[in-house]
């Protein structure tokens, strides 16, 4: 009984007192949702992007955000050397967003910004990376959001939006950019986003009265890094068959011109299941890879003077379709090629199926043995459904 | 008194979740790259045989003894009992390196502010409420134990092959360096750690209530808890590629982070916390009763958790002193310790024991012969 009571005494002395150790209250942490990384004449500048919290009920004129900014010789210093200007402790916990500077991938490369990534244990690994074009990573967080109430949030709804729908950009992780780099068959890429208008009025409150908004951020292509330096950009168009080629595409929107020679009108094929597949090898020292594709789309919008009631008609609408893929692919590994880099990852096929011959050109992969690879593509596009109508005329 | 008893399968769980124990979360067999899986499973396969061999050298050292007397009965009483000293101490510098790995741990993943000290404390605590308890505790509670961590690395492993980055392919080409790399893995860290601790068995084997039923089934769950480290080696090479996975220090979490299953379970390396504190605990739990129970019987001390308290002040003297930085704390665990020490202690002796106990057998039967003639 006695060693109850000291054993109870002790706990009810312990638990009145030593919480007040260690505390973490709502009201002390400033949440991060984005960072936004740049380079600035050989100094990192960390802008970071912290929640503004308002109270639920009375919801005041403050901004949902504010920007601060800090500029060190590394990361983490400028990332501590913030707490000189705000009030509460930056919990990283909760970074959805890391936006690249293209100033950093152009000069000094991105592993180390990936490094303090990776190796920051507070980071969530589940986060999104985006690098920017023609504007500063600052810049892209200080823009206001239009619906969302915090504006990195609507980046990252908008990039999930565009996975789901028009392909032209997907979700990279820190692990996977990562694999990519250190990858000797492949090459790395980020997509890009850029501003639309001007800078100093993104950031106003003034934006947001008007019901066309003269200033806000997009998507727009990817970037490809060369190891972990920017090396090219790829276009809209470009960016959606590139993750056709890899596989990746889950809905999607494509369009081909009606005639062979007459430019003018089109028609478009909403596309619901797609499938790519690619062997290689090298034979004498010149890779020659086979591209299978296969698609499934509905028909969406038929401006042409055809007649789709008739198998034939169809015949020809998935034709041109095929036609039009085969050419979008030649393009883009025209410029694959023209570039010296394999972004696609043909150099992992090789590695895959034909080992003995990867051994031997590793090391000149990527800048010369690639680029004298020959390809053969082969499509496939199967209409499944043509709306509600069959209007033609 | 009367000696308590746990059944074949509370001993089979305590071999799972001993081997599992600190291996899950550390990446296994990443010097042969992408085929650490092989390397993980030729382990297993070599594991289950030193389990074999050291059943027949519990069978052949009279059944129902201790660790102690199995190896008087080899050499002689002193000699015996000098082997069986060093061997205990062996335990308790085991059970120190597990302290502090699992320490290393919590302090990466949860709580990086806390100091080691306070988490070393608050975990051999508990191994000592454990051991006072006795052994049936130990077997009843690694049961219970062992089908949470399997329900949850079952749990684990099916999200993961739904994930839209895993790719069988980044395990291929198979065998792409040949088979050197696995061998280096194979020899001598992977069947020194986990497989060749299994030694420490020796001393639980006396406490079976059926030993012969436990000899034929035994074996499995050496094979159950290889099976898992070897999935979990294809987790992560398949996930993270195996030119990243060598960088991580717990590759493990790493890909365990990324589990997004229907958008709905999320953040489960919280769990795998979870995981690795029960492994911890029962392997330390393991190594320490063995250690006391041993150094009880060679002291002669009349109750056994009388030595609780000297034994897990010096596990907890040892962790704090000598093992306080990660990076020299994993240099002398894979490249030191199993070549050293691992190997002396695991296949040296045992198998110097075997072969004196054998000829002695051998010698007996001989000699009974001789008297019957």
């Amino acid at each position: 009984m006695k060693t109850l009571g000291i054993i109870t005494f002790l706990s009810l002395v312990a638990v009145l007192s030593l919480g007040n150790l260690n505390r973490n209250e709502l009201n002390e942490i400033a949440l991060v949702y984005a960072l936004g990384i740049d380079m600035d004449s050989d100094n990192y500048a960390v802008s970071l992007q912290v929640i503004n919290p308002q109270p639920p009920v009375n919801p005041t004129d403050k901004m949902p955000v504010i920007v601060y900014e800090a500029k060190a010789k590394s990361m983490g210093k400028a990332v501590e050397m913030v707490s000189k200007k705000i009030s509460r402790q930056l919990s990283p916990a909760q970074v959805q967003l890391i936006i690249i500077g293209e100033k950093v991938a152009e000069t000094k490369g991105v592993n180390n910004v990936l490094n303090y990534i990776l190796r920051e244990p507070g980071l969530s690994s589940m986060l999104d990376i985006l690098i920017t074009k023609d504007m500063s990573a600052t810049d892209a967080l200080k823009v206001i959001s239009l619906m969302e109430d915090i504006p990195g949030s609507e980046i990252v709804k908008t990039l999930r939006n565009t996975e789901d729908n028009w392909g032209s950009h997907q979700r990279i992780v820190p692990t996977q950019l990562k694999a990519d780099i250190l990858s000797r068959g492949k090459e790395g890429i980020i997509p890009t986003i850029v501003l639309y208008g001007k800078e100093n009025s993104a950031e106003e409150k003034a934006l947001l009265e008007t019901t066309s908004p003269k200033a806000y951020l997009e998507l727009s292509g990817l970037t490809i890094l060369n190891e972990d330096k920017k090396a090219g950009w790829l276009n809209d168009n470009e960016s959606r068959t590139y993750y056709l080629i890899k596989n990746k595409l889950k809905h999607s929107y494509f369009s081909a011109y009606c005639t062979d020679n007459d430019d003018k009108e089109e028609f478009g094929l909403t596309i619901i299941h797609s499938k790519t597949s690619i062997h290689g090898m090298i034979n004498n020292g010149k890779p020659k890879f086979t591209i299978n594709v296969e698609l499934t789309g509905d028909l969406d919008e038929l401006n042409c003077n055809m007649d789709i009631t008739k198998p034939e008609g169809i015949k020809k609408v998935e034709k041109l379709m095929e036609k039009e893929i085969e050419t979008s692919f030649k393009d883009l590994l025209e410029q694959s090629q023209s570039m010296n880099s394999d972004f696609i990852g043909f150099g992992d096929i090789v590695r895959i199926e034909d080992k003995v011959n990867w051994k031997k050109y590793e090391d000149k992969w990527q800048s010369e043995i690639f680029s004298t690879s020959k390809f053969t593509i082969k499509t496939k596009v199967l209409v499944r459904n043509f709306g509600d109508t069959n209007l033609s005329d | 008194m009367e000696i308590k008893r746990i059944g074949s399968l509370e001993l089979a769980s305590m071999i799972i979740l001993f081997q599992l124990g600190s291996s899950i979360v550390l990446g296994m067999g990443m010097e042969a790259k992408k085929d650490a899986w092989i390397a993980i499973g030729i382990s297993t396969l070599i594991g289950i045989a030193i389990h074999f061999c050291y059943v027949a050298l519990y069978r052949t050292g009279g059944a129902g003894k201790t660790f102690t007397s199995i190896l008087q009965e080899a050499f002689s009483r002193p000699l015996g009992i000098f082997f069986a000293g060093l061997y205990y101490l062996y335990f308790l510098y085991l059970a120190a390196r597990v302290t502090a790995d699992f320490a290393f741990f919590i302090n990466e993943v949860l709580l990086w502010s806390v100091s080691a000290w306070v988490i070393k404390l608050s975990i051999l605590l508990l191994v000592a409420y454990v051991c006072f308890l006795g052994i049936e505790t130990l077997g009843r509670s690694s049961e219970a134990l062992s089908f949470m961590t399997i329900a949850f690395l079952i749990l684990v492993i099916v999200s993961i092959f739904f994930l839209e980055d895993f790719h069988l392919n980044n395990l291929r080409p198979i065998l792409e360096n040949g088979y050197t790399p696995i061998l280096k893995a194979v020899f001598p860290t992977l069947i020194t750690f986990p497989f060749g601790e299994v030694i420490v068995f020796l001393c639980y084997y006396q406490y079976l209530k059926s030993f012969s039923s436990f000899q034929k089934h035994g074996w499995l769950a050496v094979l159950i808890s290889g099976s898992i480290l070897m999935l979990i080696a294809i987790l992560n090479v398949g996930f993270l590629t195996a030119e990243l996975a060598k960088f991580f220090i717990f590759p493990f979490m790493k890909t365990i982070e990324h589990i997004n299953f229907l958008n709905f379970i999320r953040h489960l390396e919280l769990l795998a916390v979870l995981i690795f504190t029960i492994g911890g605990l029962i392997k330390i739990s393991i190594f320490s009763f063995a250690g006391i129970q041993g150094l009880a019987g060679i002291f002669k001390v009349k109750k056994d958790q009388k030595m609780i308290l000297p034994f897990l002040l010096t596990v907890y003297i040892i962790s704090v002193v000598f093992m306080n930085n990660f990076i020299i704390h994993l240099f002398i665990g894979l490249k030191i310790v199993p070549l050293y020490i691992h190997l002396f202690f695991q296949l040296f002796i045992p198998i110097v024991c075997l072969i004196l106990l054998v000829l002695k057998l051998l010698w007996r039967k001989r000699k009974r012969l001789m008297h019957t003639t």
